[in-house]
């Protein structure tokens, strides 16, 4: 039996079939919503957390491009920022209650502890897609920086492009070897 | 939180919630977009092109299909305690793109591609169009991948297949500009144009005896902007993708450079 791939799913999507999307959630709901539990205050932030983030899976499908293998990197990242933005829109309507100097970035140990809950996904994901988490989830780089560090490309690029530096990467790889 | 999170029955009824609402919010965007851009074209091209490329067809009529929890549609999800990752089963292997269906053009097969990357513009714009921007020559030909062989910089690209990827990255900086020449069957060309169309702004227009699209985009996790440009003409596709990266004049220079324009 052959699994469908992330990629094979976000081009499904990019072109409006929501039954992708269904089987994008079935695929990573569950570990996001544990992600979004140590990130989150309560369960109802929780929900809208993951559901925002798979709304803008598909909002951002046509232009989704996958550096690496899995799309549970993006996804991380993503559900990251809206839990993080979540948390601003509660800091300003809660502005009256809450000291002048707000918390800064969160260190190293801390973002490490939000992840406790999804360690074991991480740890099983292929060597690159493991180390976007790392440089964006524990090491607070973006997508962007992450991308460039790991000599791959993001953004509004093509797959052509992509796929072509992927073949690069492999060769370069293994001649490395 | 500190709790631990649900398992179980109470996880399941959770994410069987959840997957509603997220499929009721799910507007089917590309529709709309490309409605909104007015591109009557585009999708008259799409549907003569019809078995285009899996990546850029777009699918006209919704497939909504009645929400299921997902411990009944999806194997590979993991329980709510379990350590093997649903991602796990996932390759590297790229999905092939479909073979195209009509041969590259003959015009396309005659005109070289100029190689090395210097040789794209002439030599007196190098430096106003990259600076010392470090450059990355790639050519792709079947199996080889590497720098442009001494008889390519003499007599161009030649082999249907190569293609030619550079790319210039401005040290400590994140702007970026990559240029990728290859050439392409029309249903190829026809997809570009379909995938430019669909980000808001894309726009295509006839410009420098070919067909130029452009189109911008912004990742909200790459906190960057990258602009693409595709030209097309005589079956050669000319792609340029810029990220803070002055481009004024580029394309003009590449177009001469190869057509002689």
């Amino acid at each position: 039996m052959t699994t469908e791939s992330d990629e094979s799913i976000v081009r499904a999507m990019a072109s409006g079939d929501k039954s992708a999307l269904a089987r994008a959630f079935d695929r990573y709901a569950p570990t996001l919503t544990r992600y979004a539990w140590a990130l989150a205050d309560d369960r109802m932030d929780v929900e809208e957390i993951v559901q925002d983030a798979f709304l803008t899976l598909w909002q951002r499908a046509s232009t989704l491009e996958l550096p690496a293998d899995t799309m549970l990197p993006w996804l991380l990242v993503v559900c990251r920022n809206h839990a993080f933005n979540a948390g601003r829109k509660r800091t300003k309507h809660r502005a009256d209650e809450l000291p002048e100097t707000l918390a800064g970035p969160e260190d190293h140990d801390e973002a490490r502890e939000r992840l406790r809950w999804v360690r074991a996904e991480i740890a099983a994901l292929p060597e690159l897609d493991r180390h976007i988490c790392e440089l964006c989830l524990l090491e607070g780089r973006s997508y962007a920086e992450a991308a460039e560090l790991l000599g791959l490309s993001v953004g509004a690029v093509t797959q052509r492009v992509s796929r072509n530096r992927r073949r690069l990467k492999k060769v370069v790889m293994h001649d490395g070897h | 939180m500190d709790t631990e999170p649900p398992g179980g029955d109470e996880l399941q009824r959770m994410l069987v919630s959840m997957k509603q609402t997220v499929l009721e919010r799910a507007t089917p965007r590309p529709r709309r977009r490309r409605r909104r851009t007015g591109v009557v074209v585009g999708v008259v091209a799409l549907l003569a092109v019809g078995t285009a490329t899996g990546a850029v067809a777009l699918t006209l009529s919704q497939q909504d299909r009645p929400v299921s929890a997902p411990v009944q549609s999806q194997e590979s999800a993991p329980g709510p305690s379990a350590t093997t990752p649903s991602s796990a089963p996932i390759t590297a292997t790229p999905t092939p793109r479909p073979t195209p269906t009509s041969p590259r053009s003959a015009a396309a097969a005659t005109i070289p591609i100029p190689a090395p990357c210097s040789a794209l513009v002439p030599q007196s714009e190098y430096l106003r169009l990259f600076g010392a921007a470090r450059l990355i020559e790639t050519v792709f030909d079947g199996d080889r991948v590497g720098p442009s062989t001494p008889q390519e910089r003499i007599d161009g690209l030649t082999a249907p297949d190569a293609q030619l990827s550079c790319d210039w990255q401005n040290e400590g900086s994140p702007a970026e500009l990559s240029i990728m020449i290859s050439r392409r069957t029309p249903e190829e060309i026809a997809a570009d144009e379909q995938v430019a169309l669909r980000y808001a702004g894309g726009r295509c227009e006839d410009q420098f005896g070919g067909r130029v699209c452009s189109f911008s985009n912004i990742d909200e996790l790459a906190q960057q902007e990258h602009t693409v440009t595709i030209f097309a003409r005589d079956g050669i596709v000319v792609n340029v993708d810029q990220a803070d990266f002055p481009t004024n004049g580029l394309l003009p220079a590449v177009v001469g450079e190869i057509w002689g324009d």
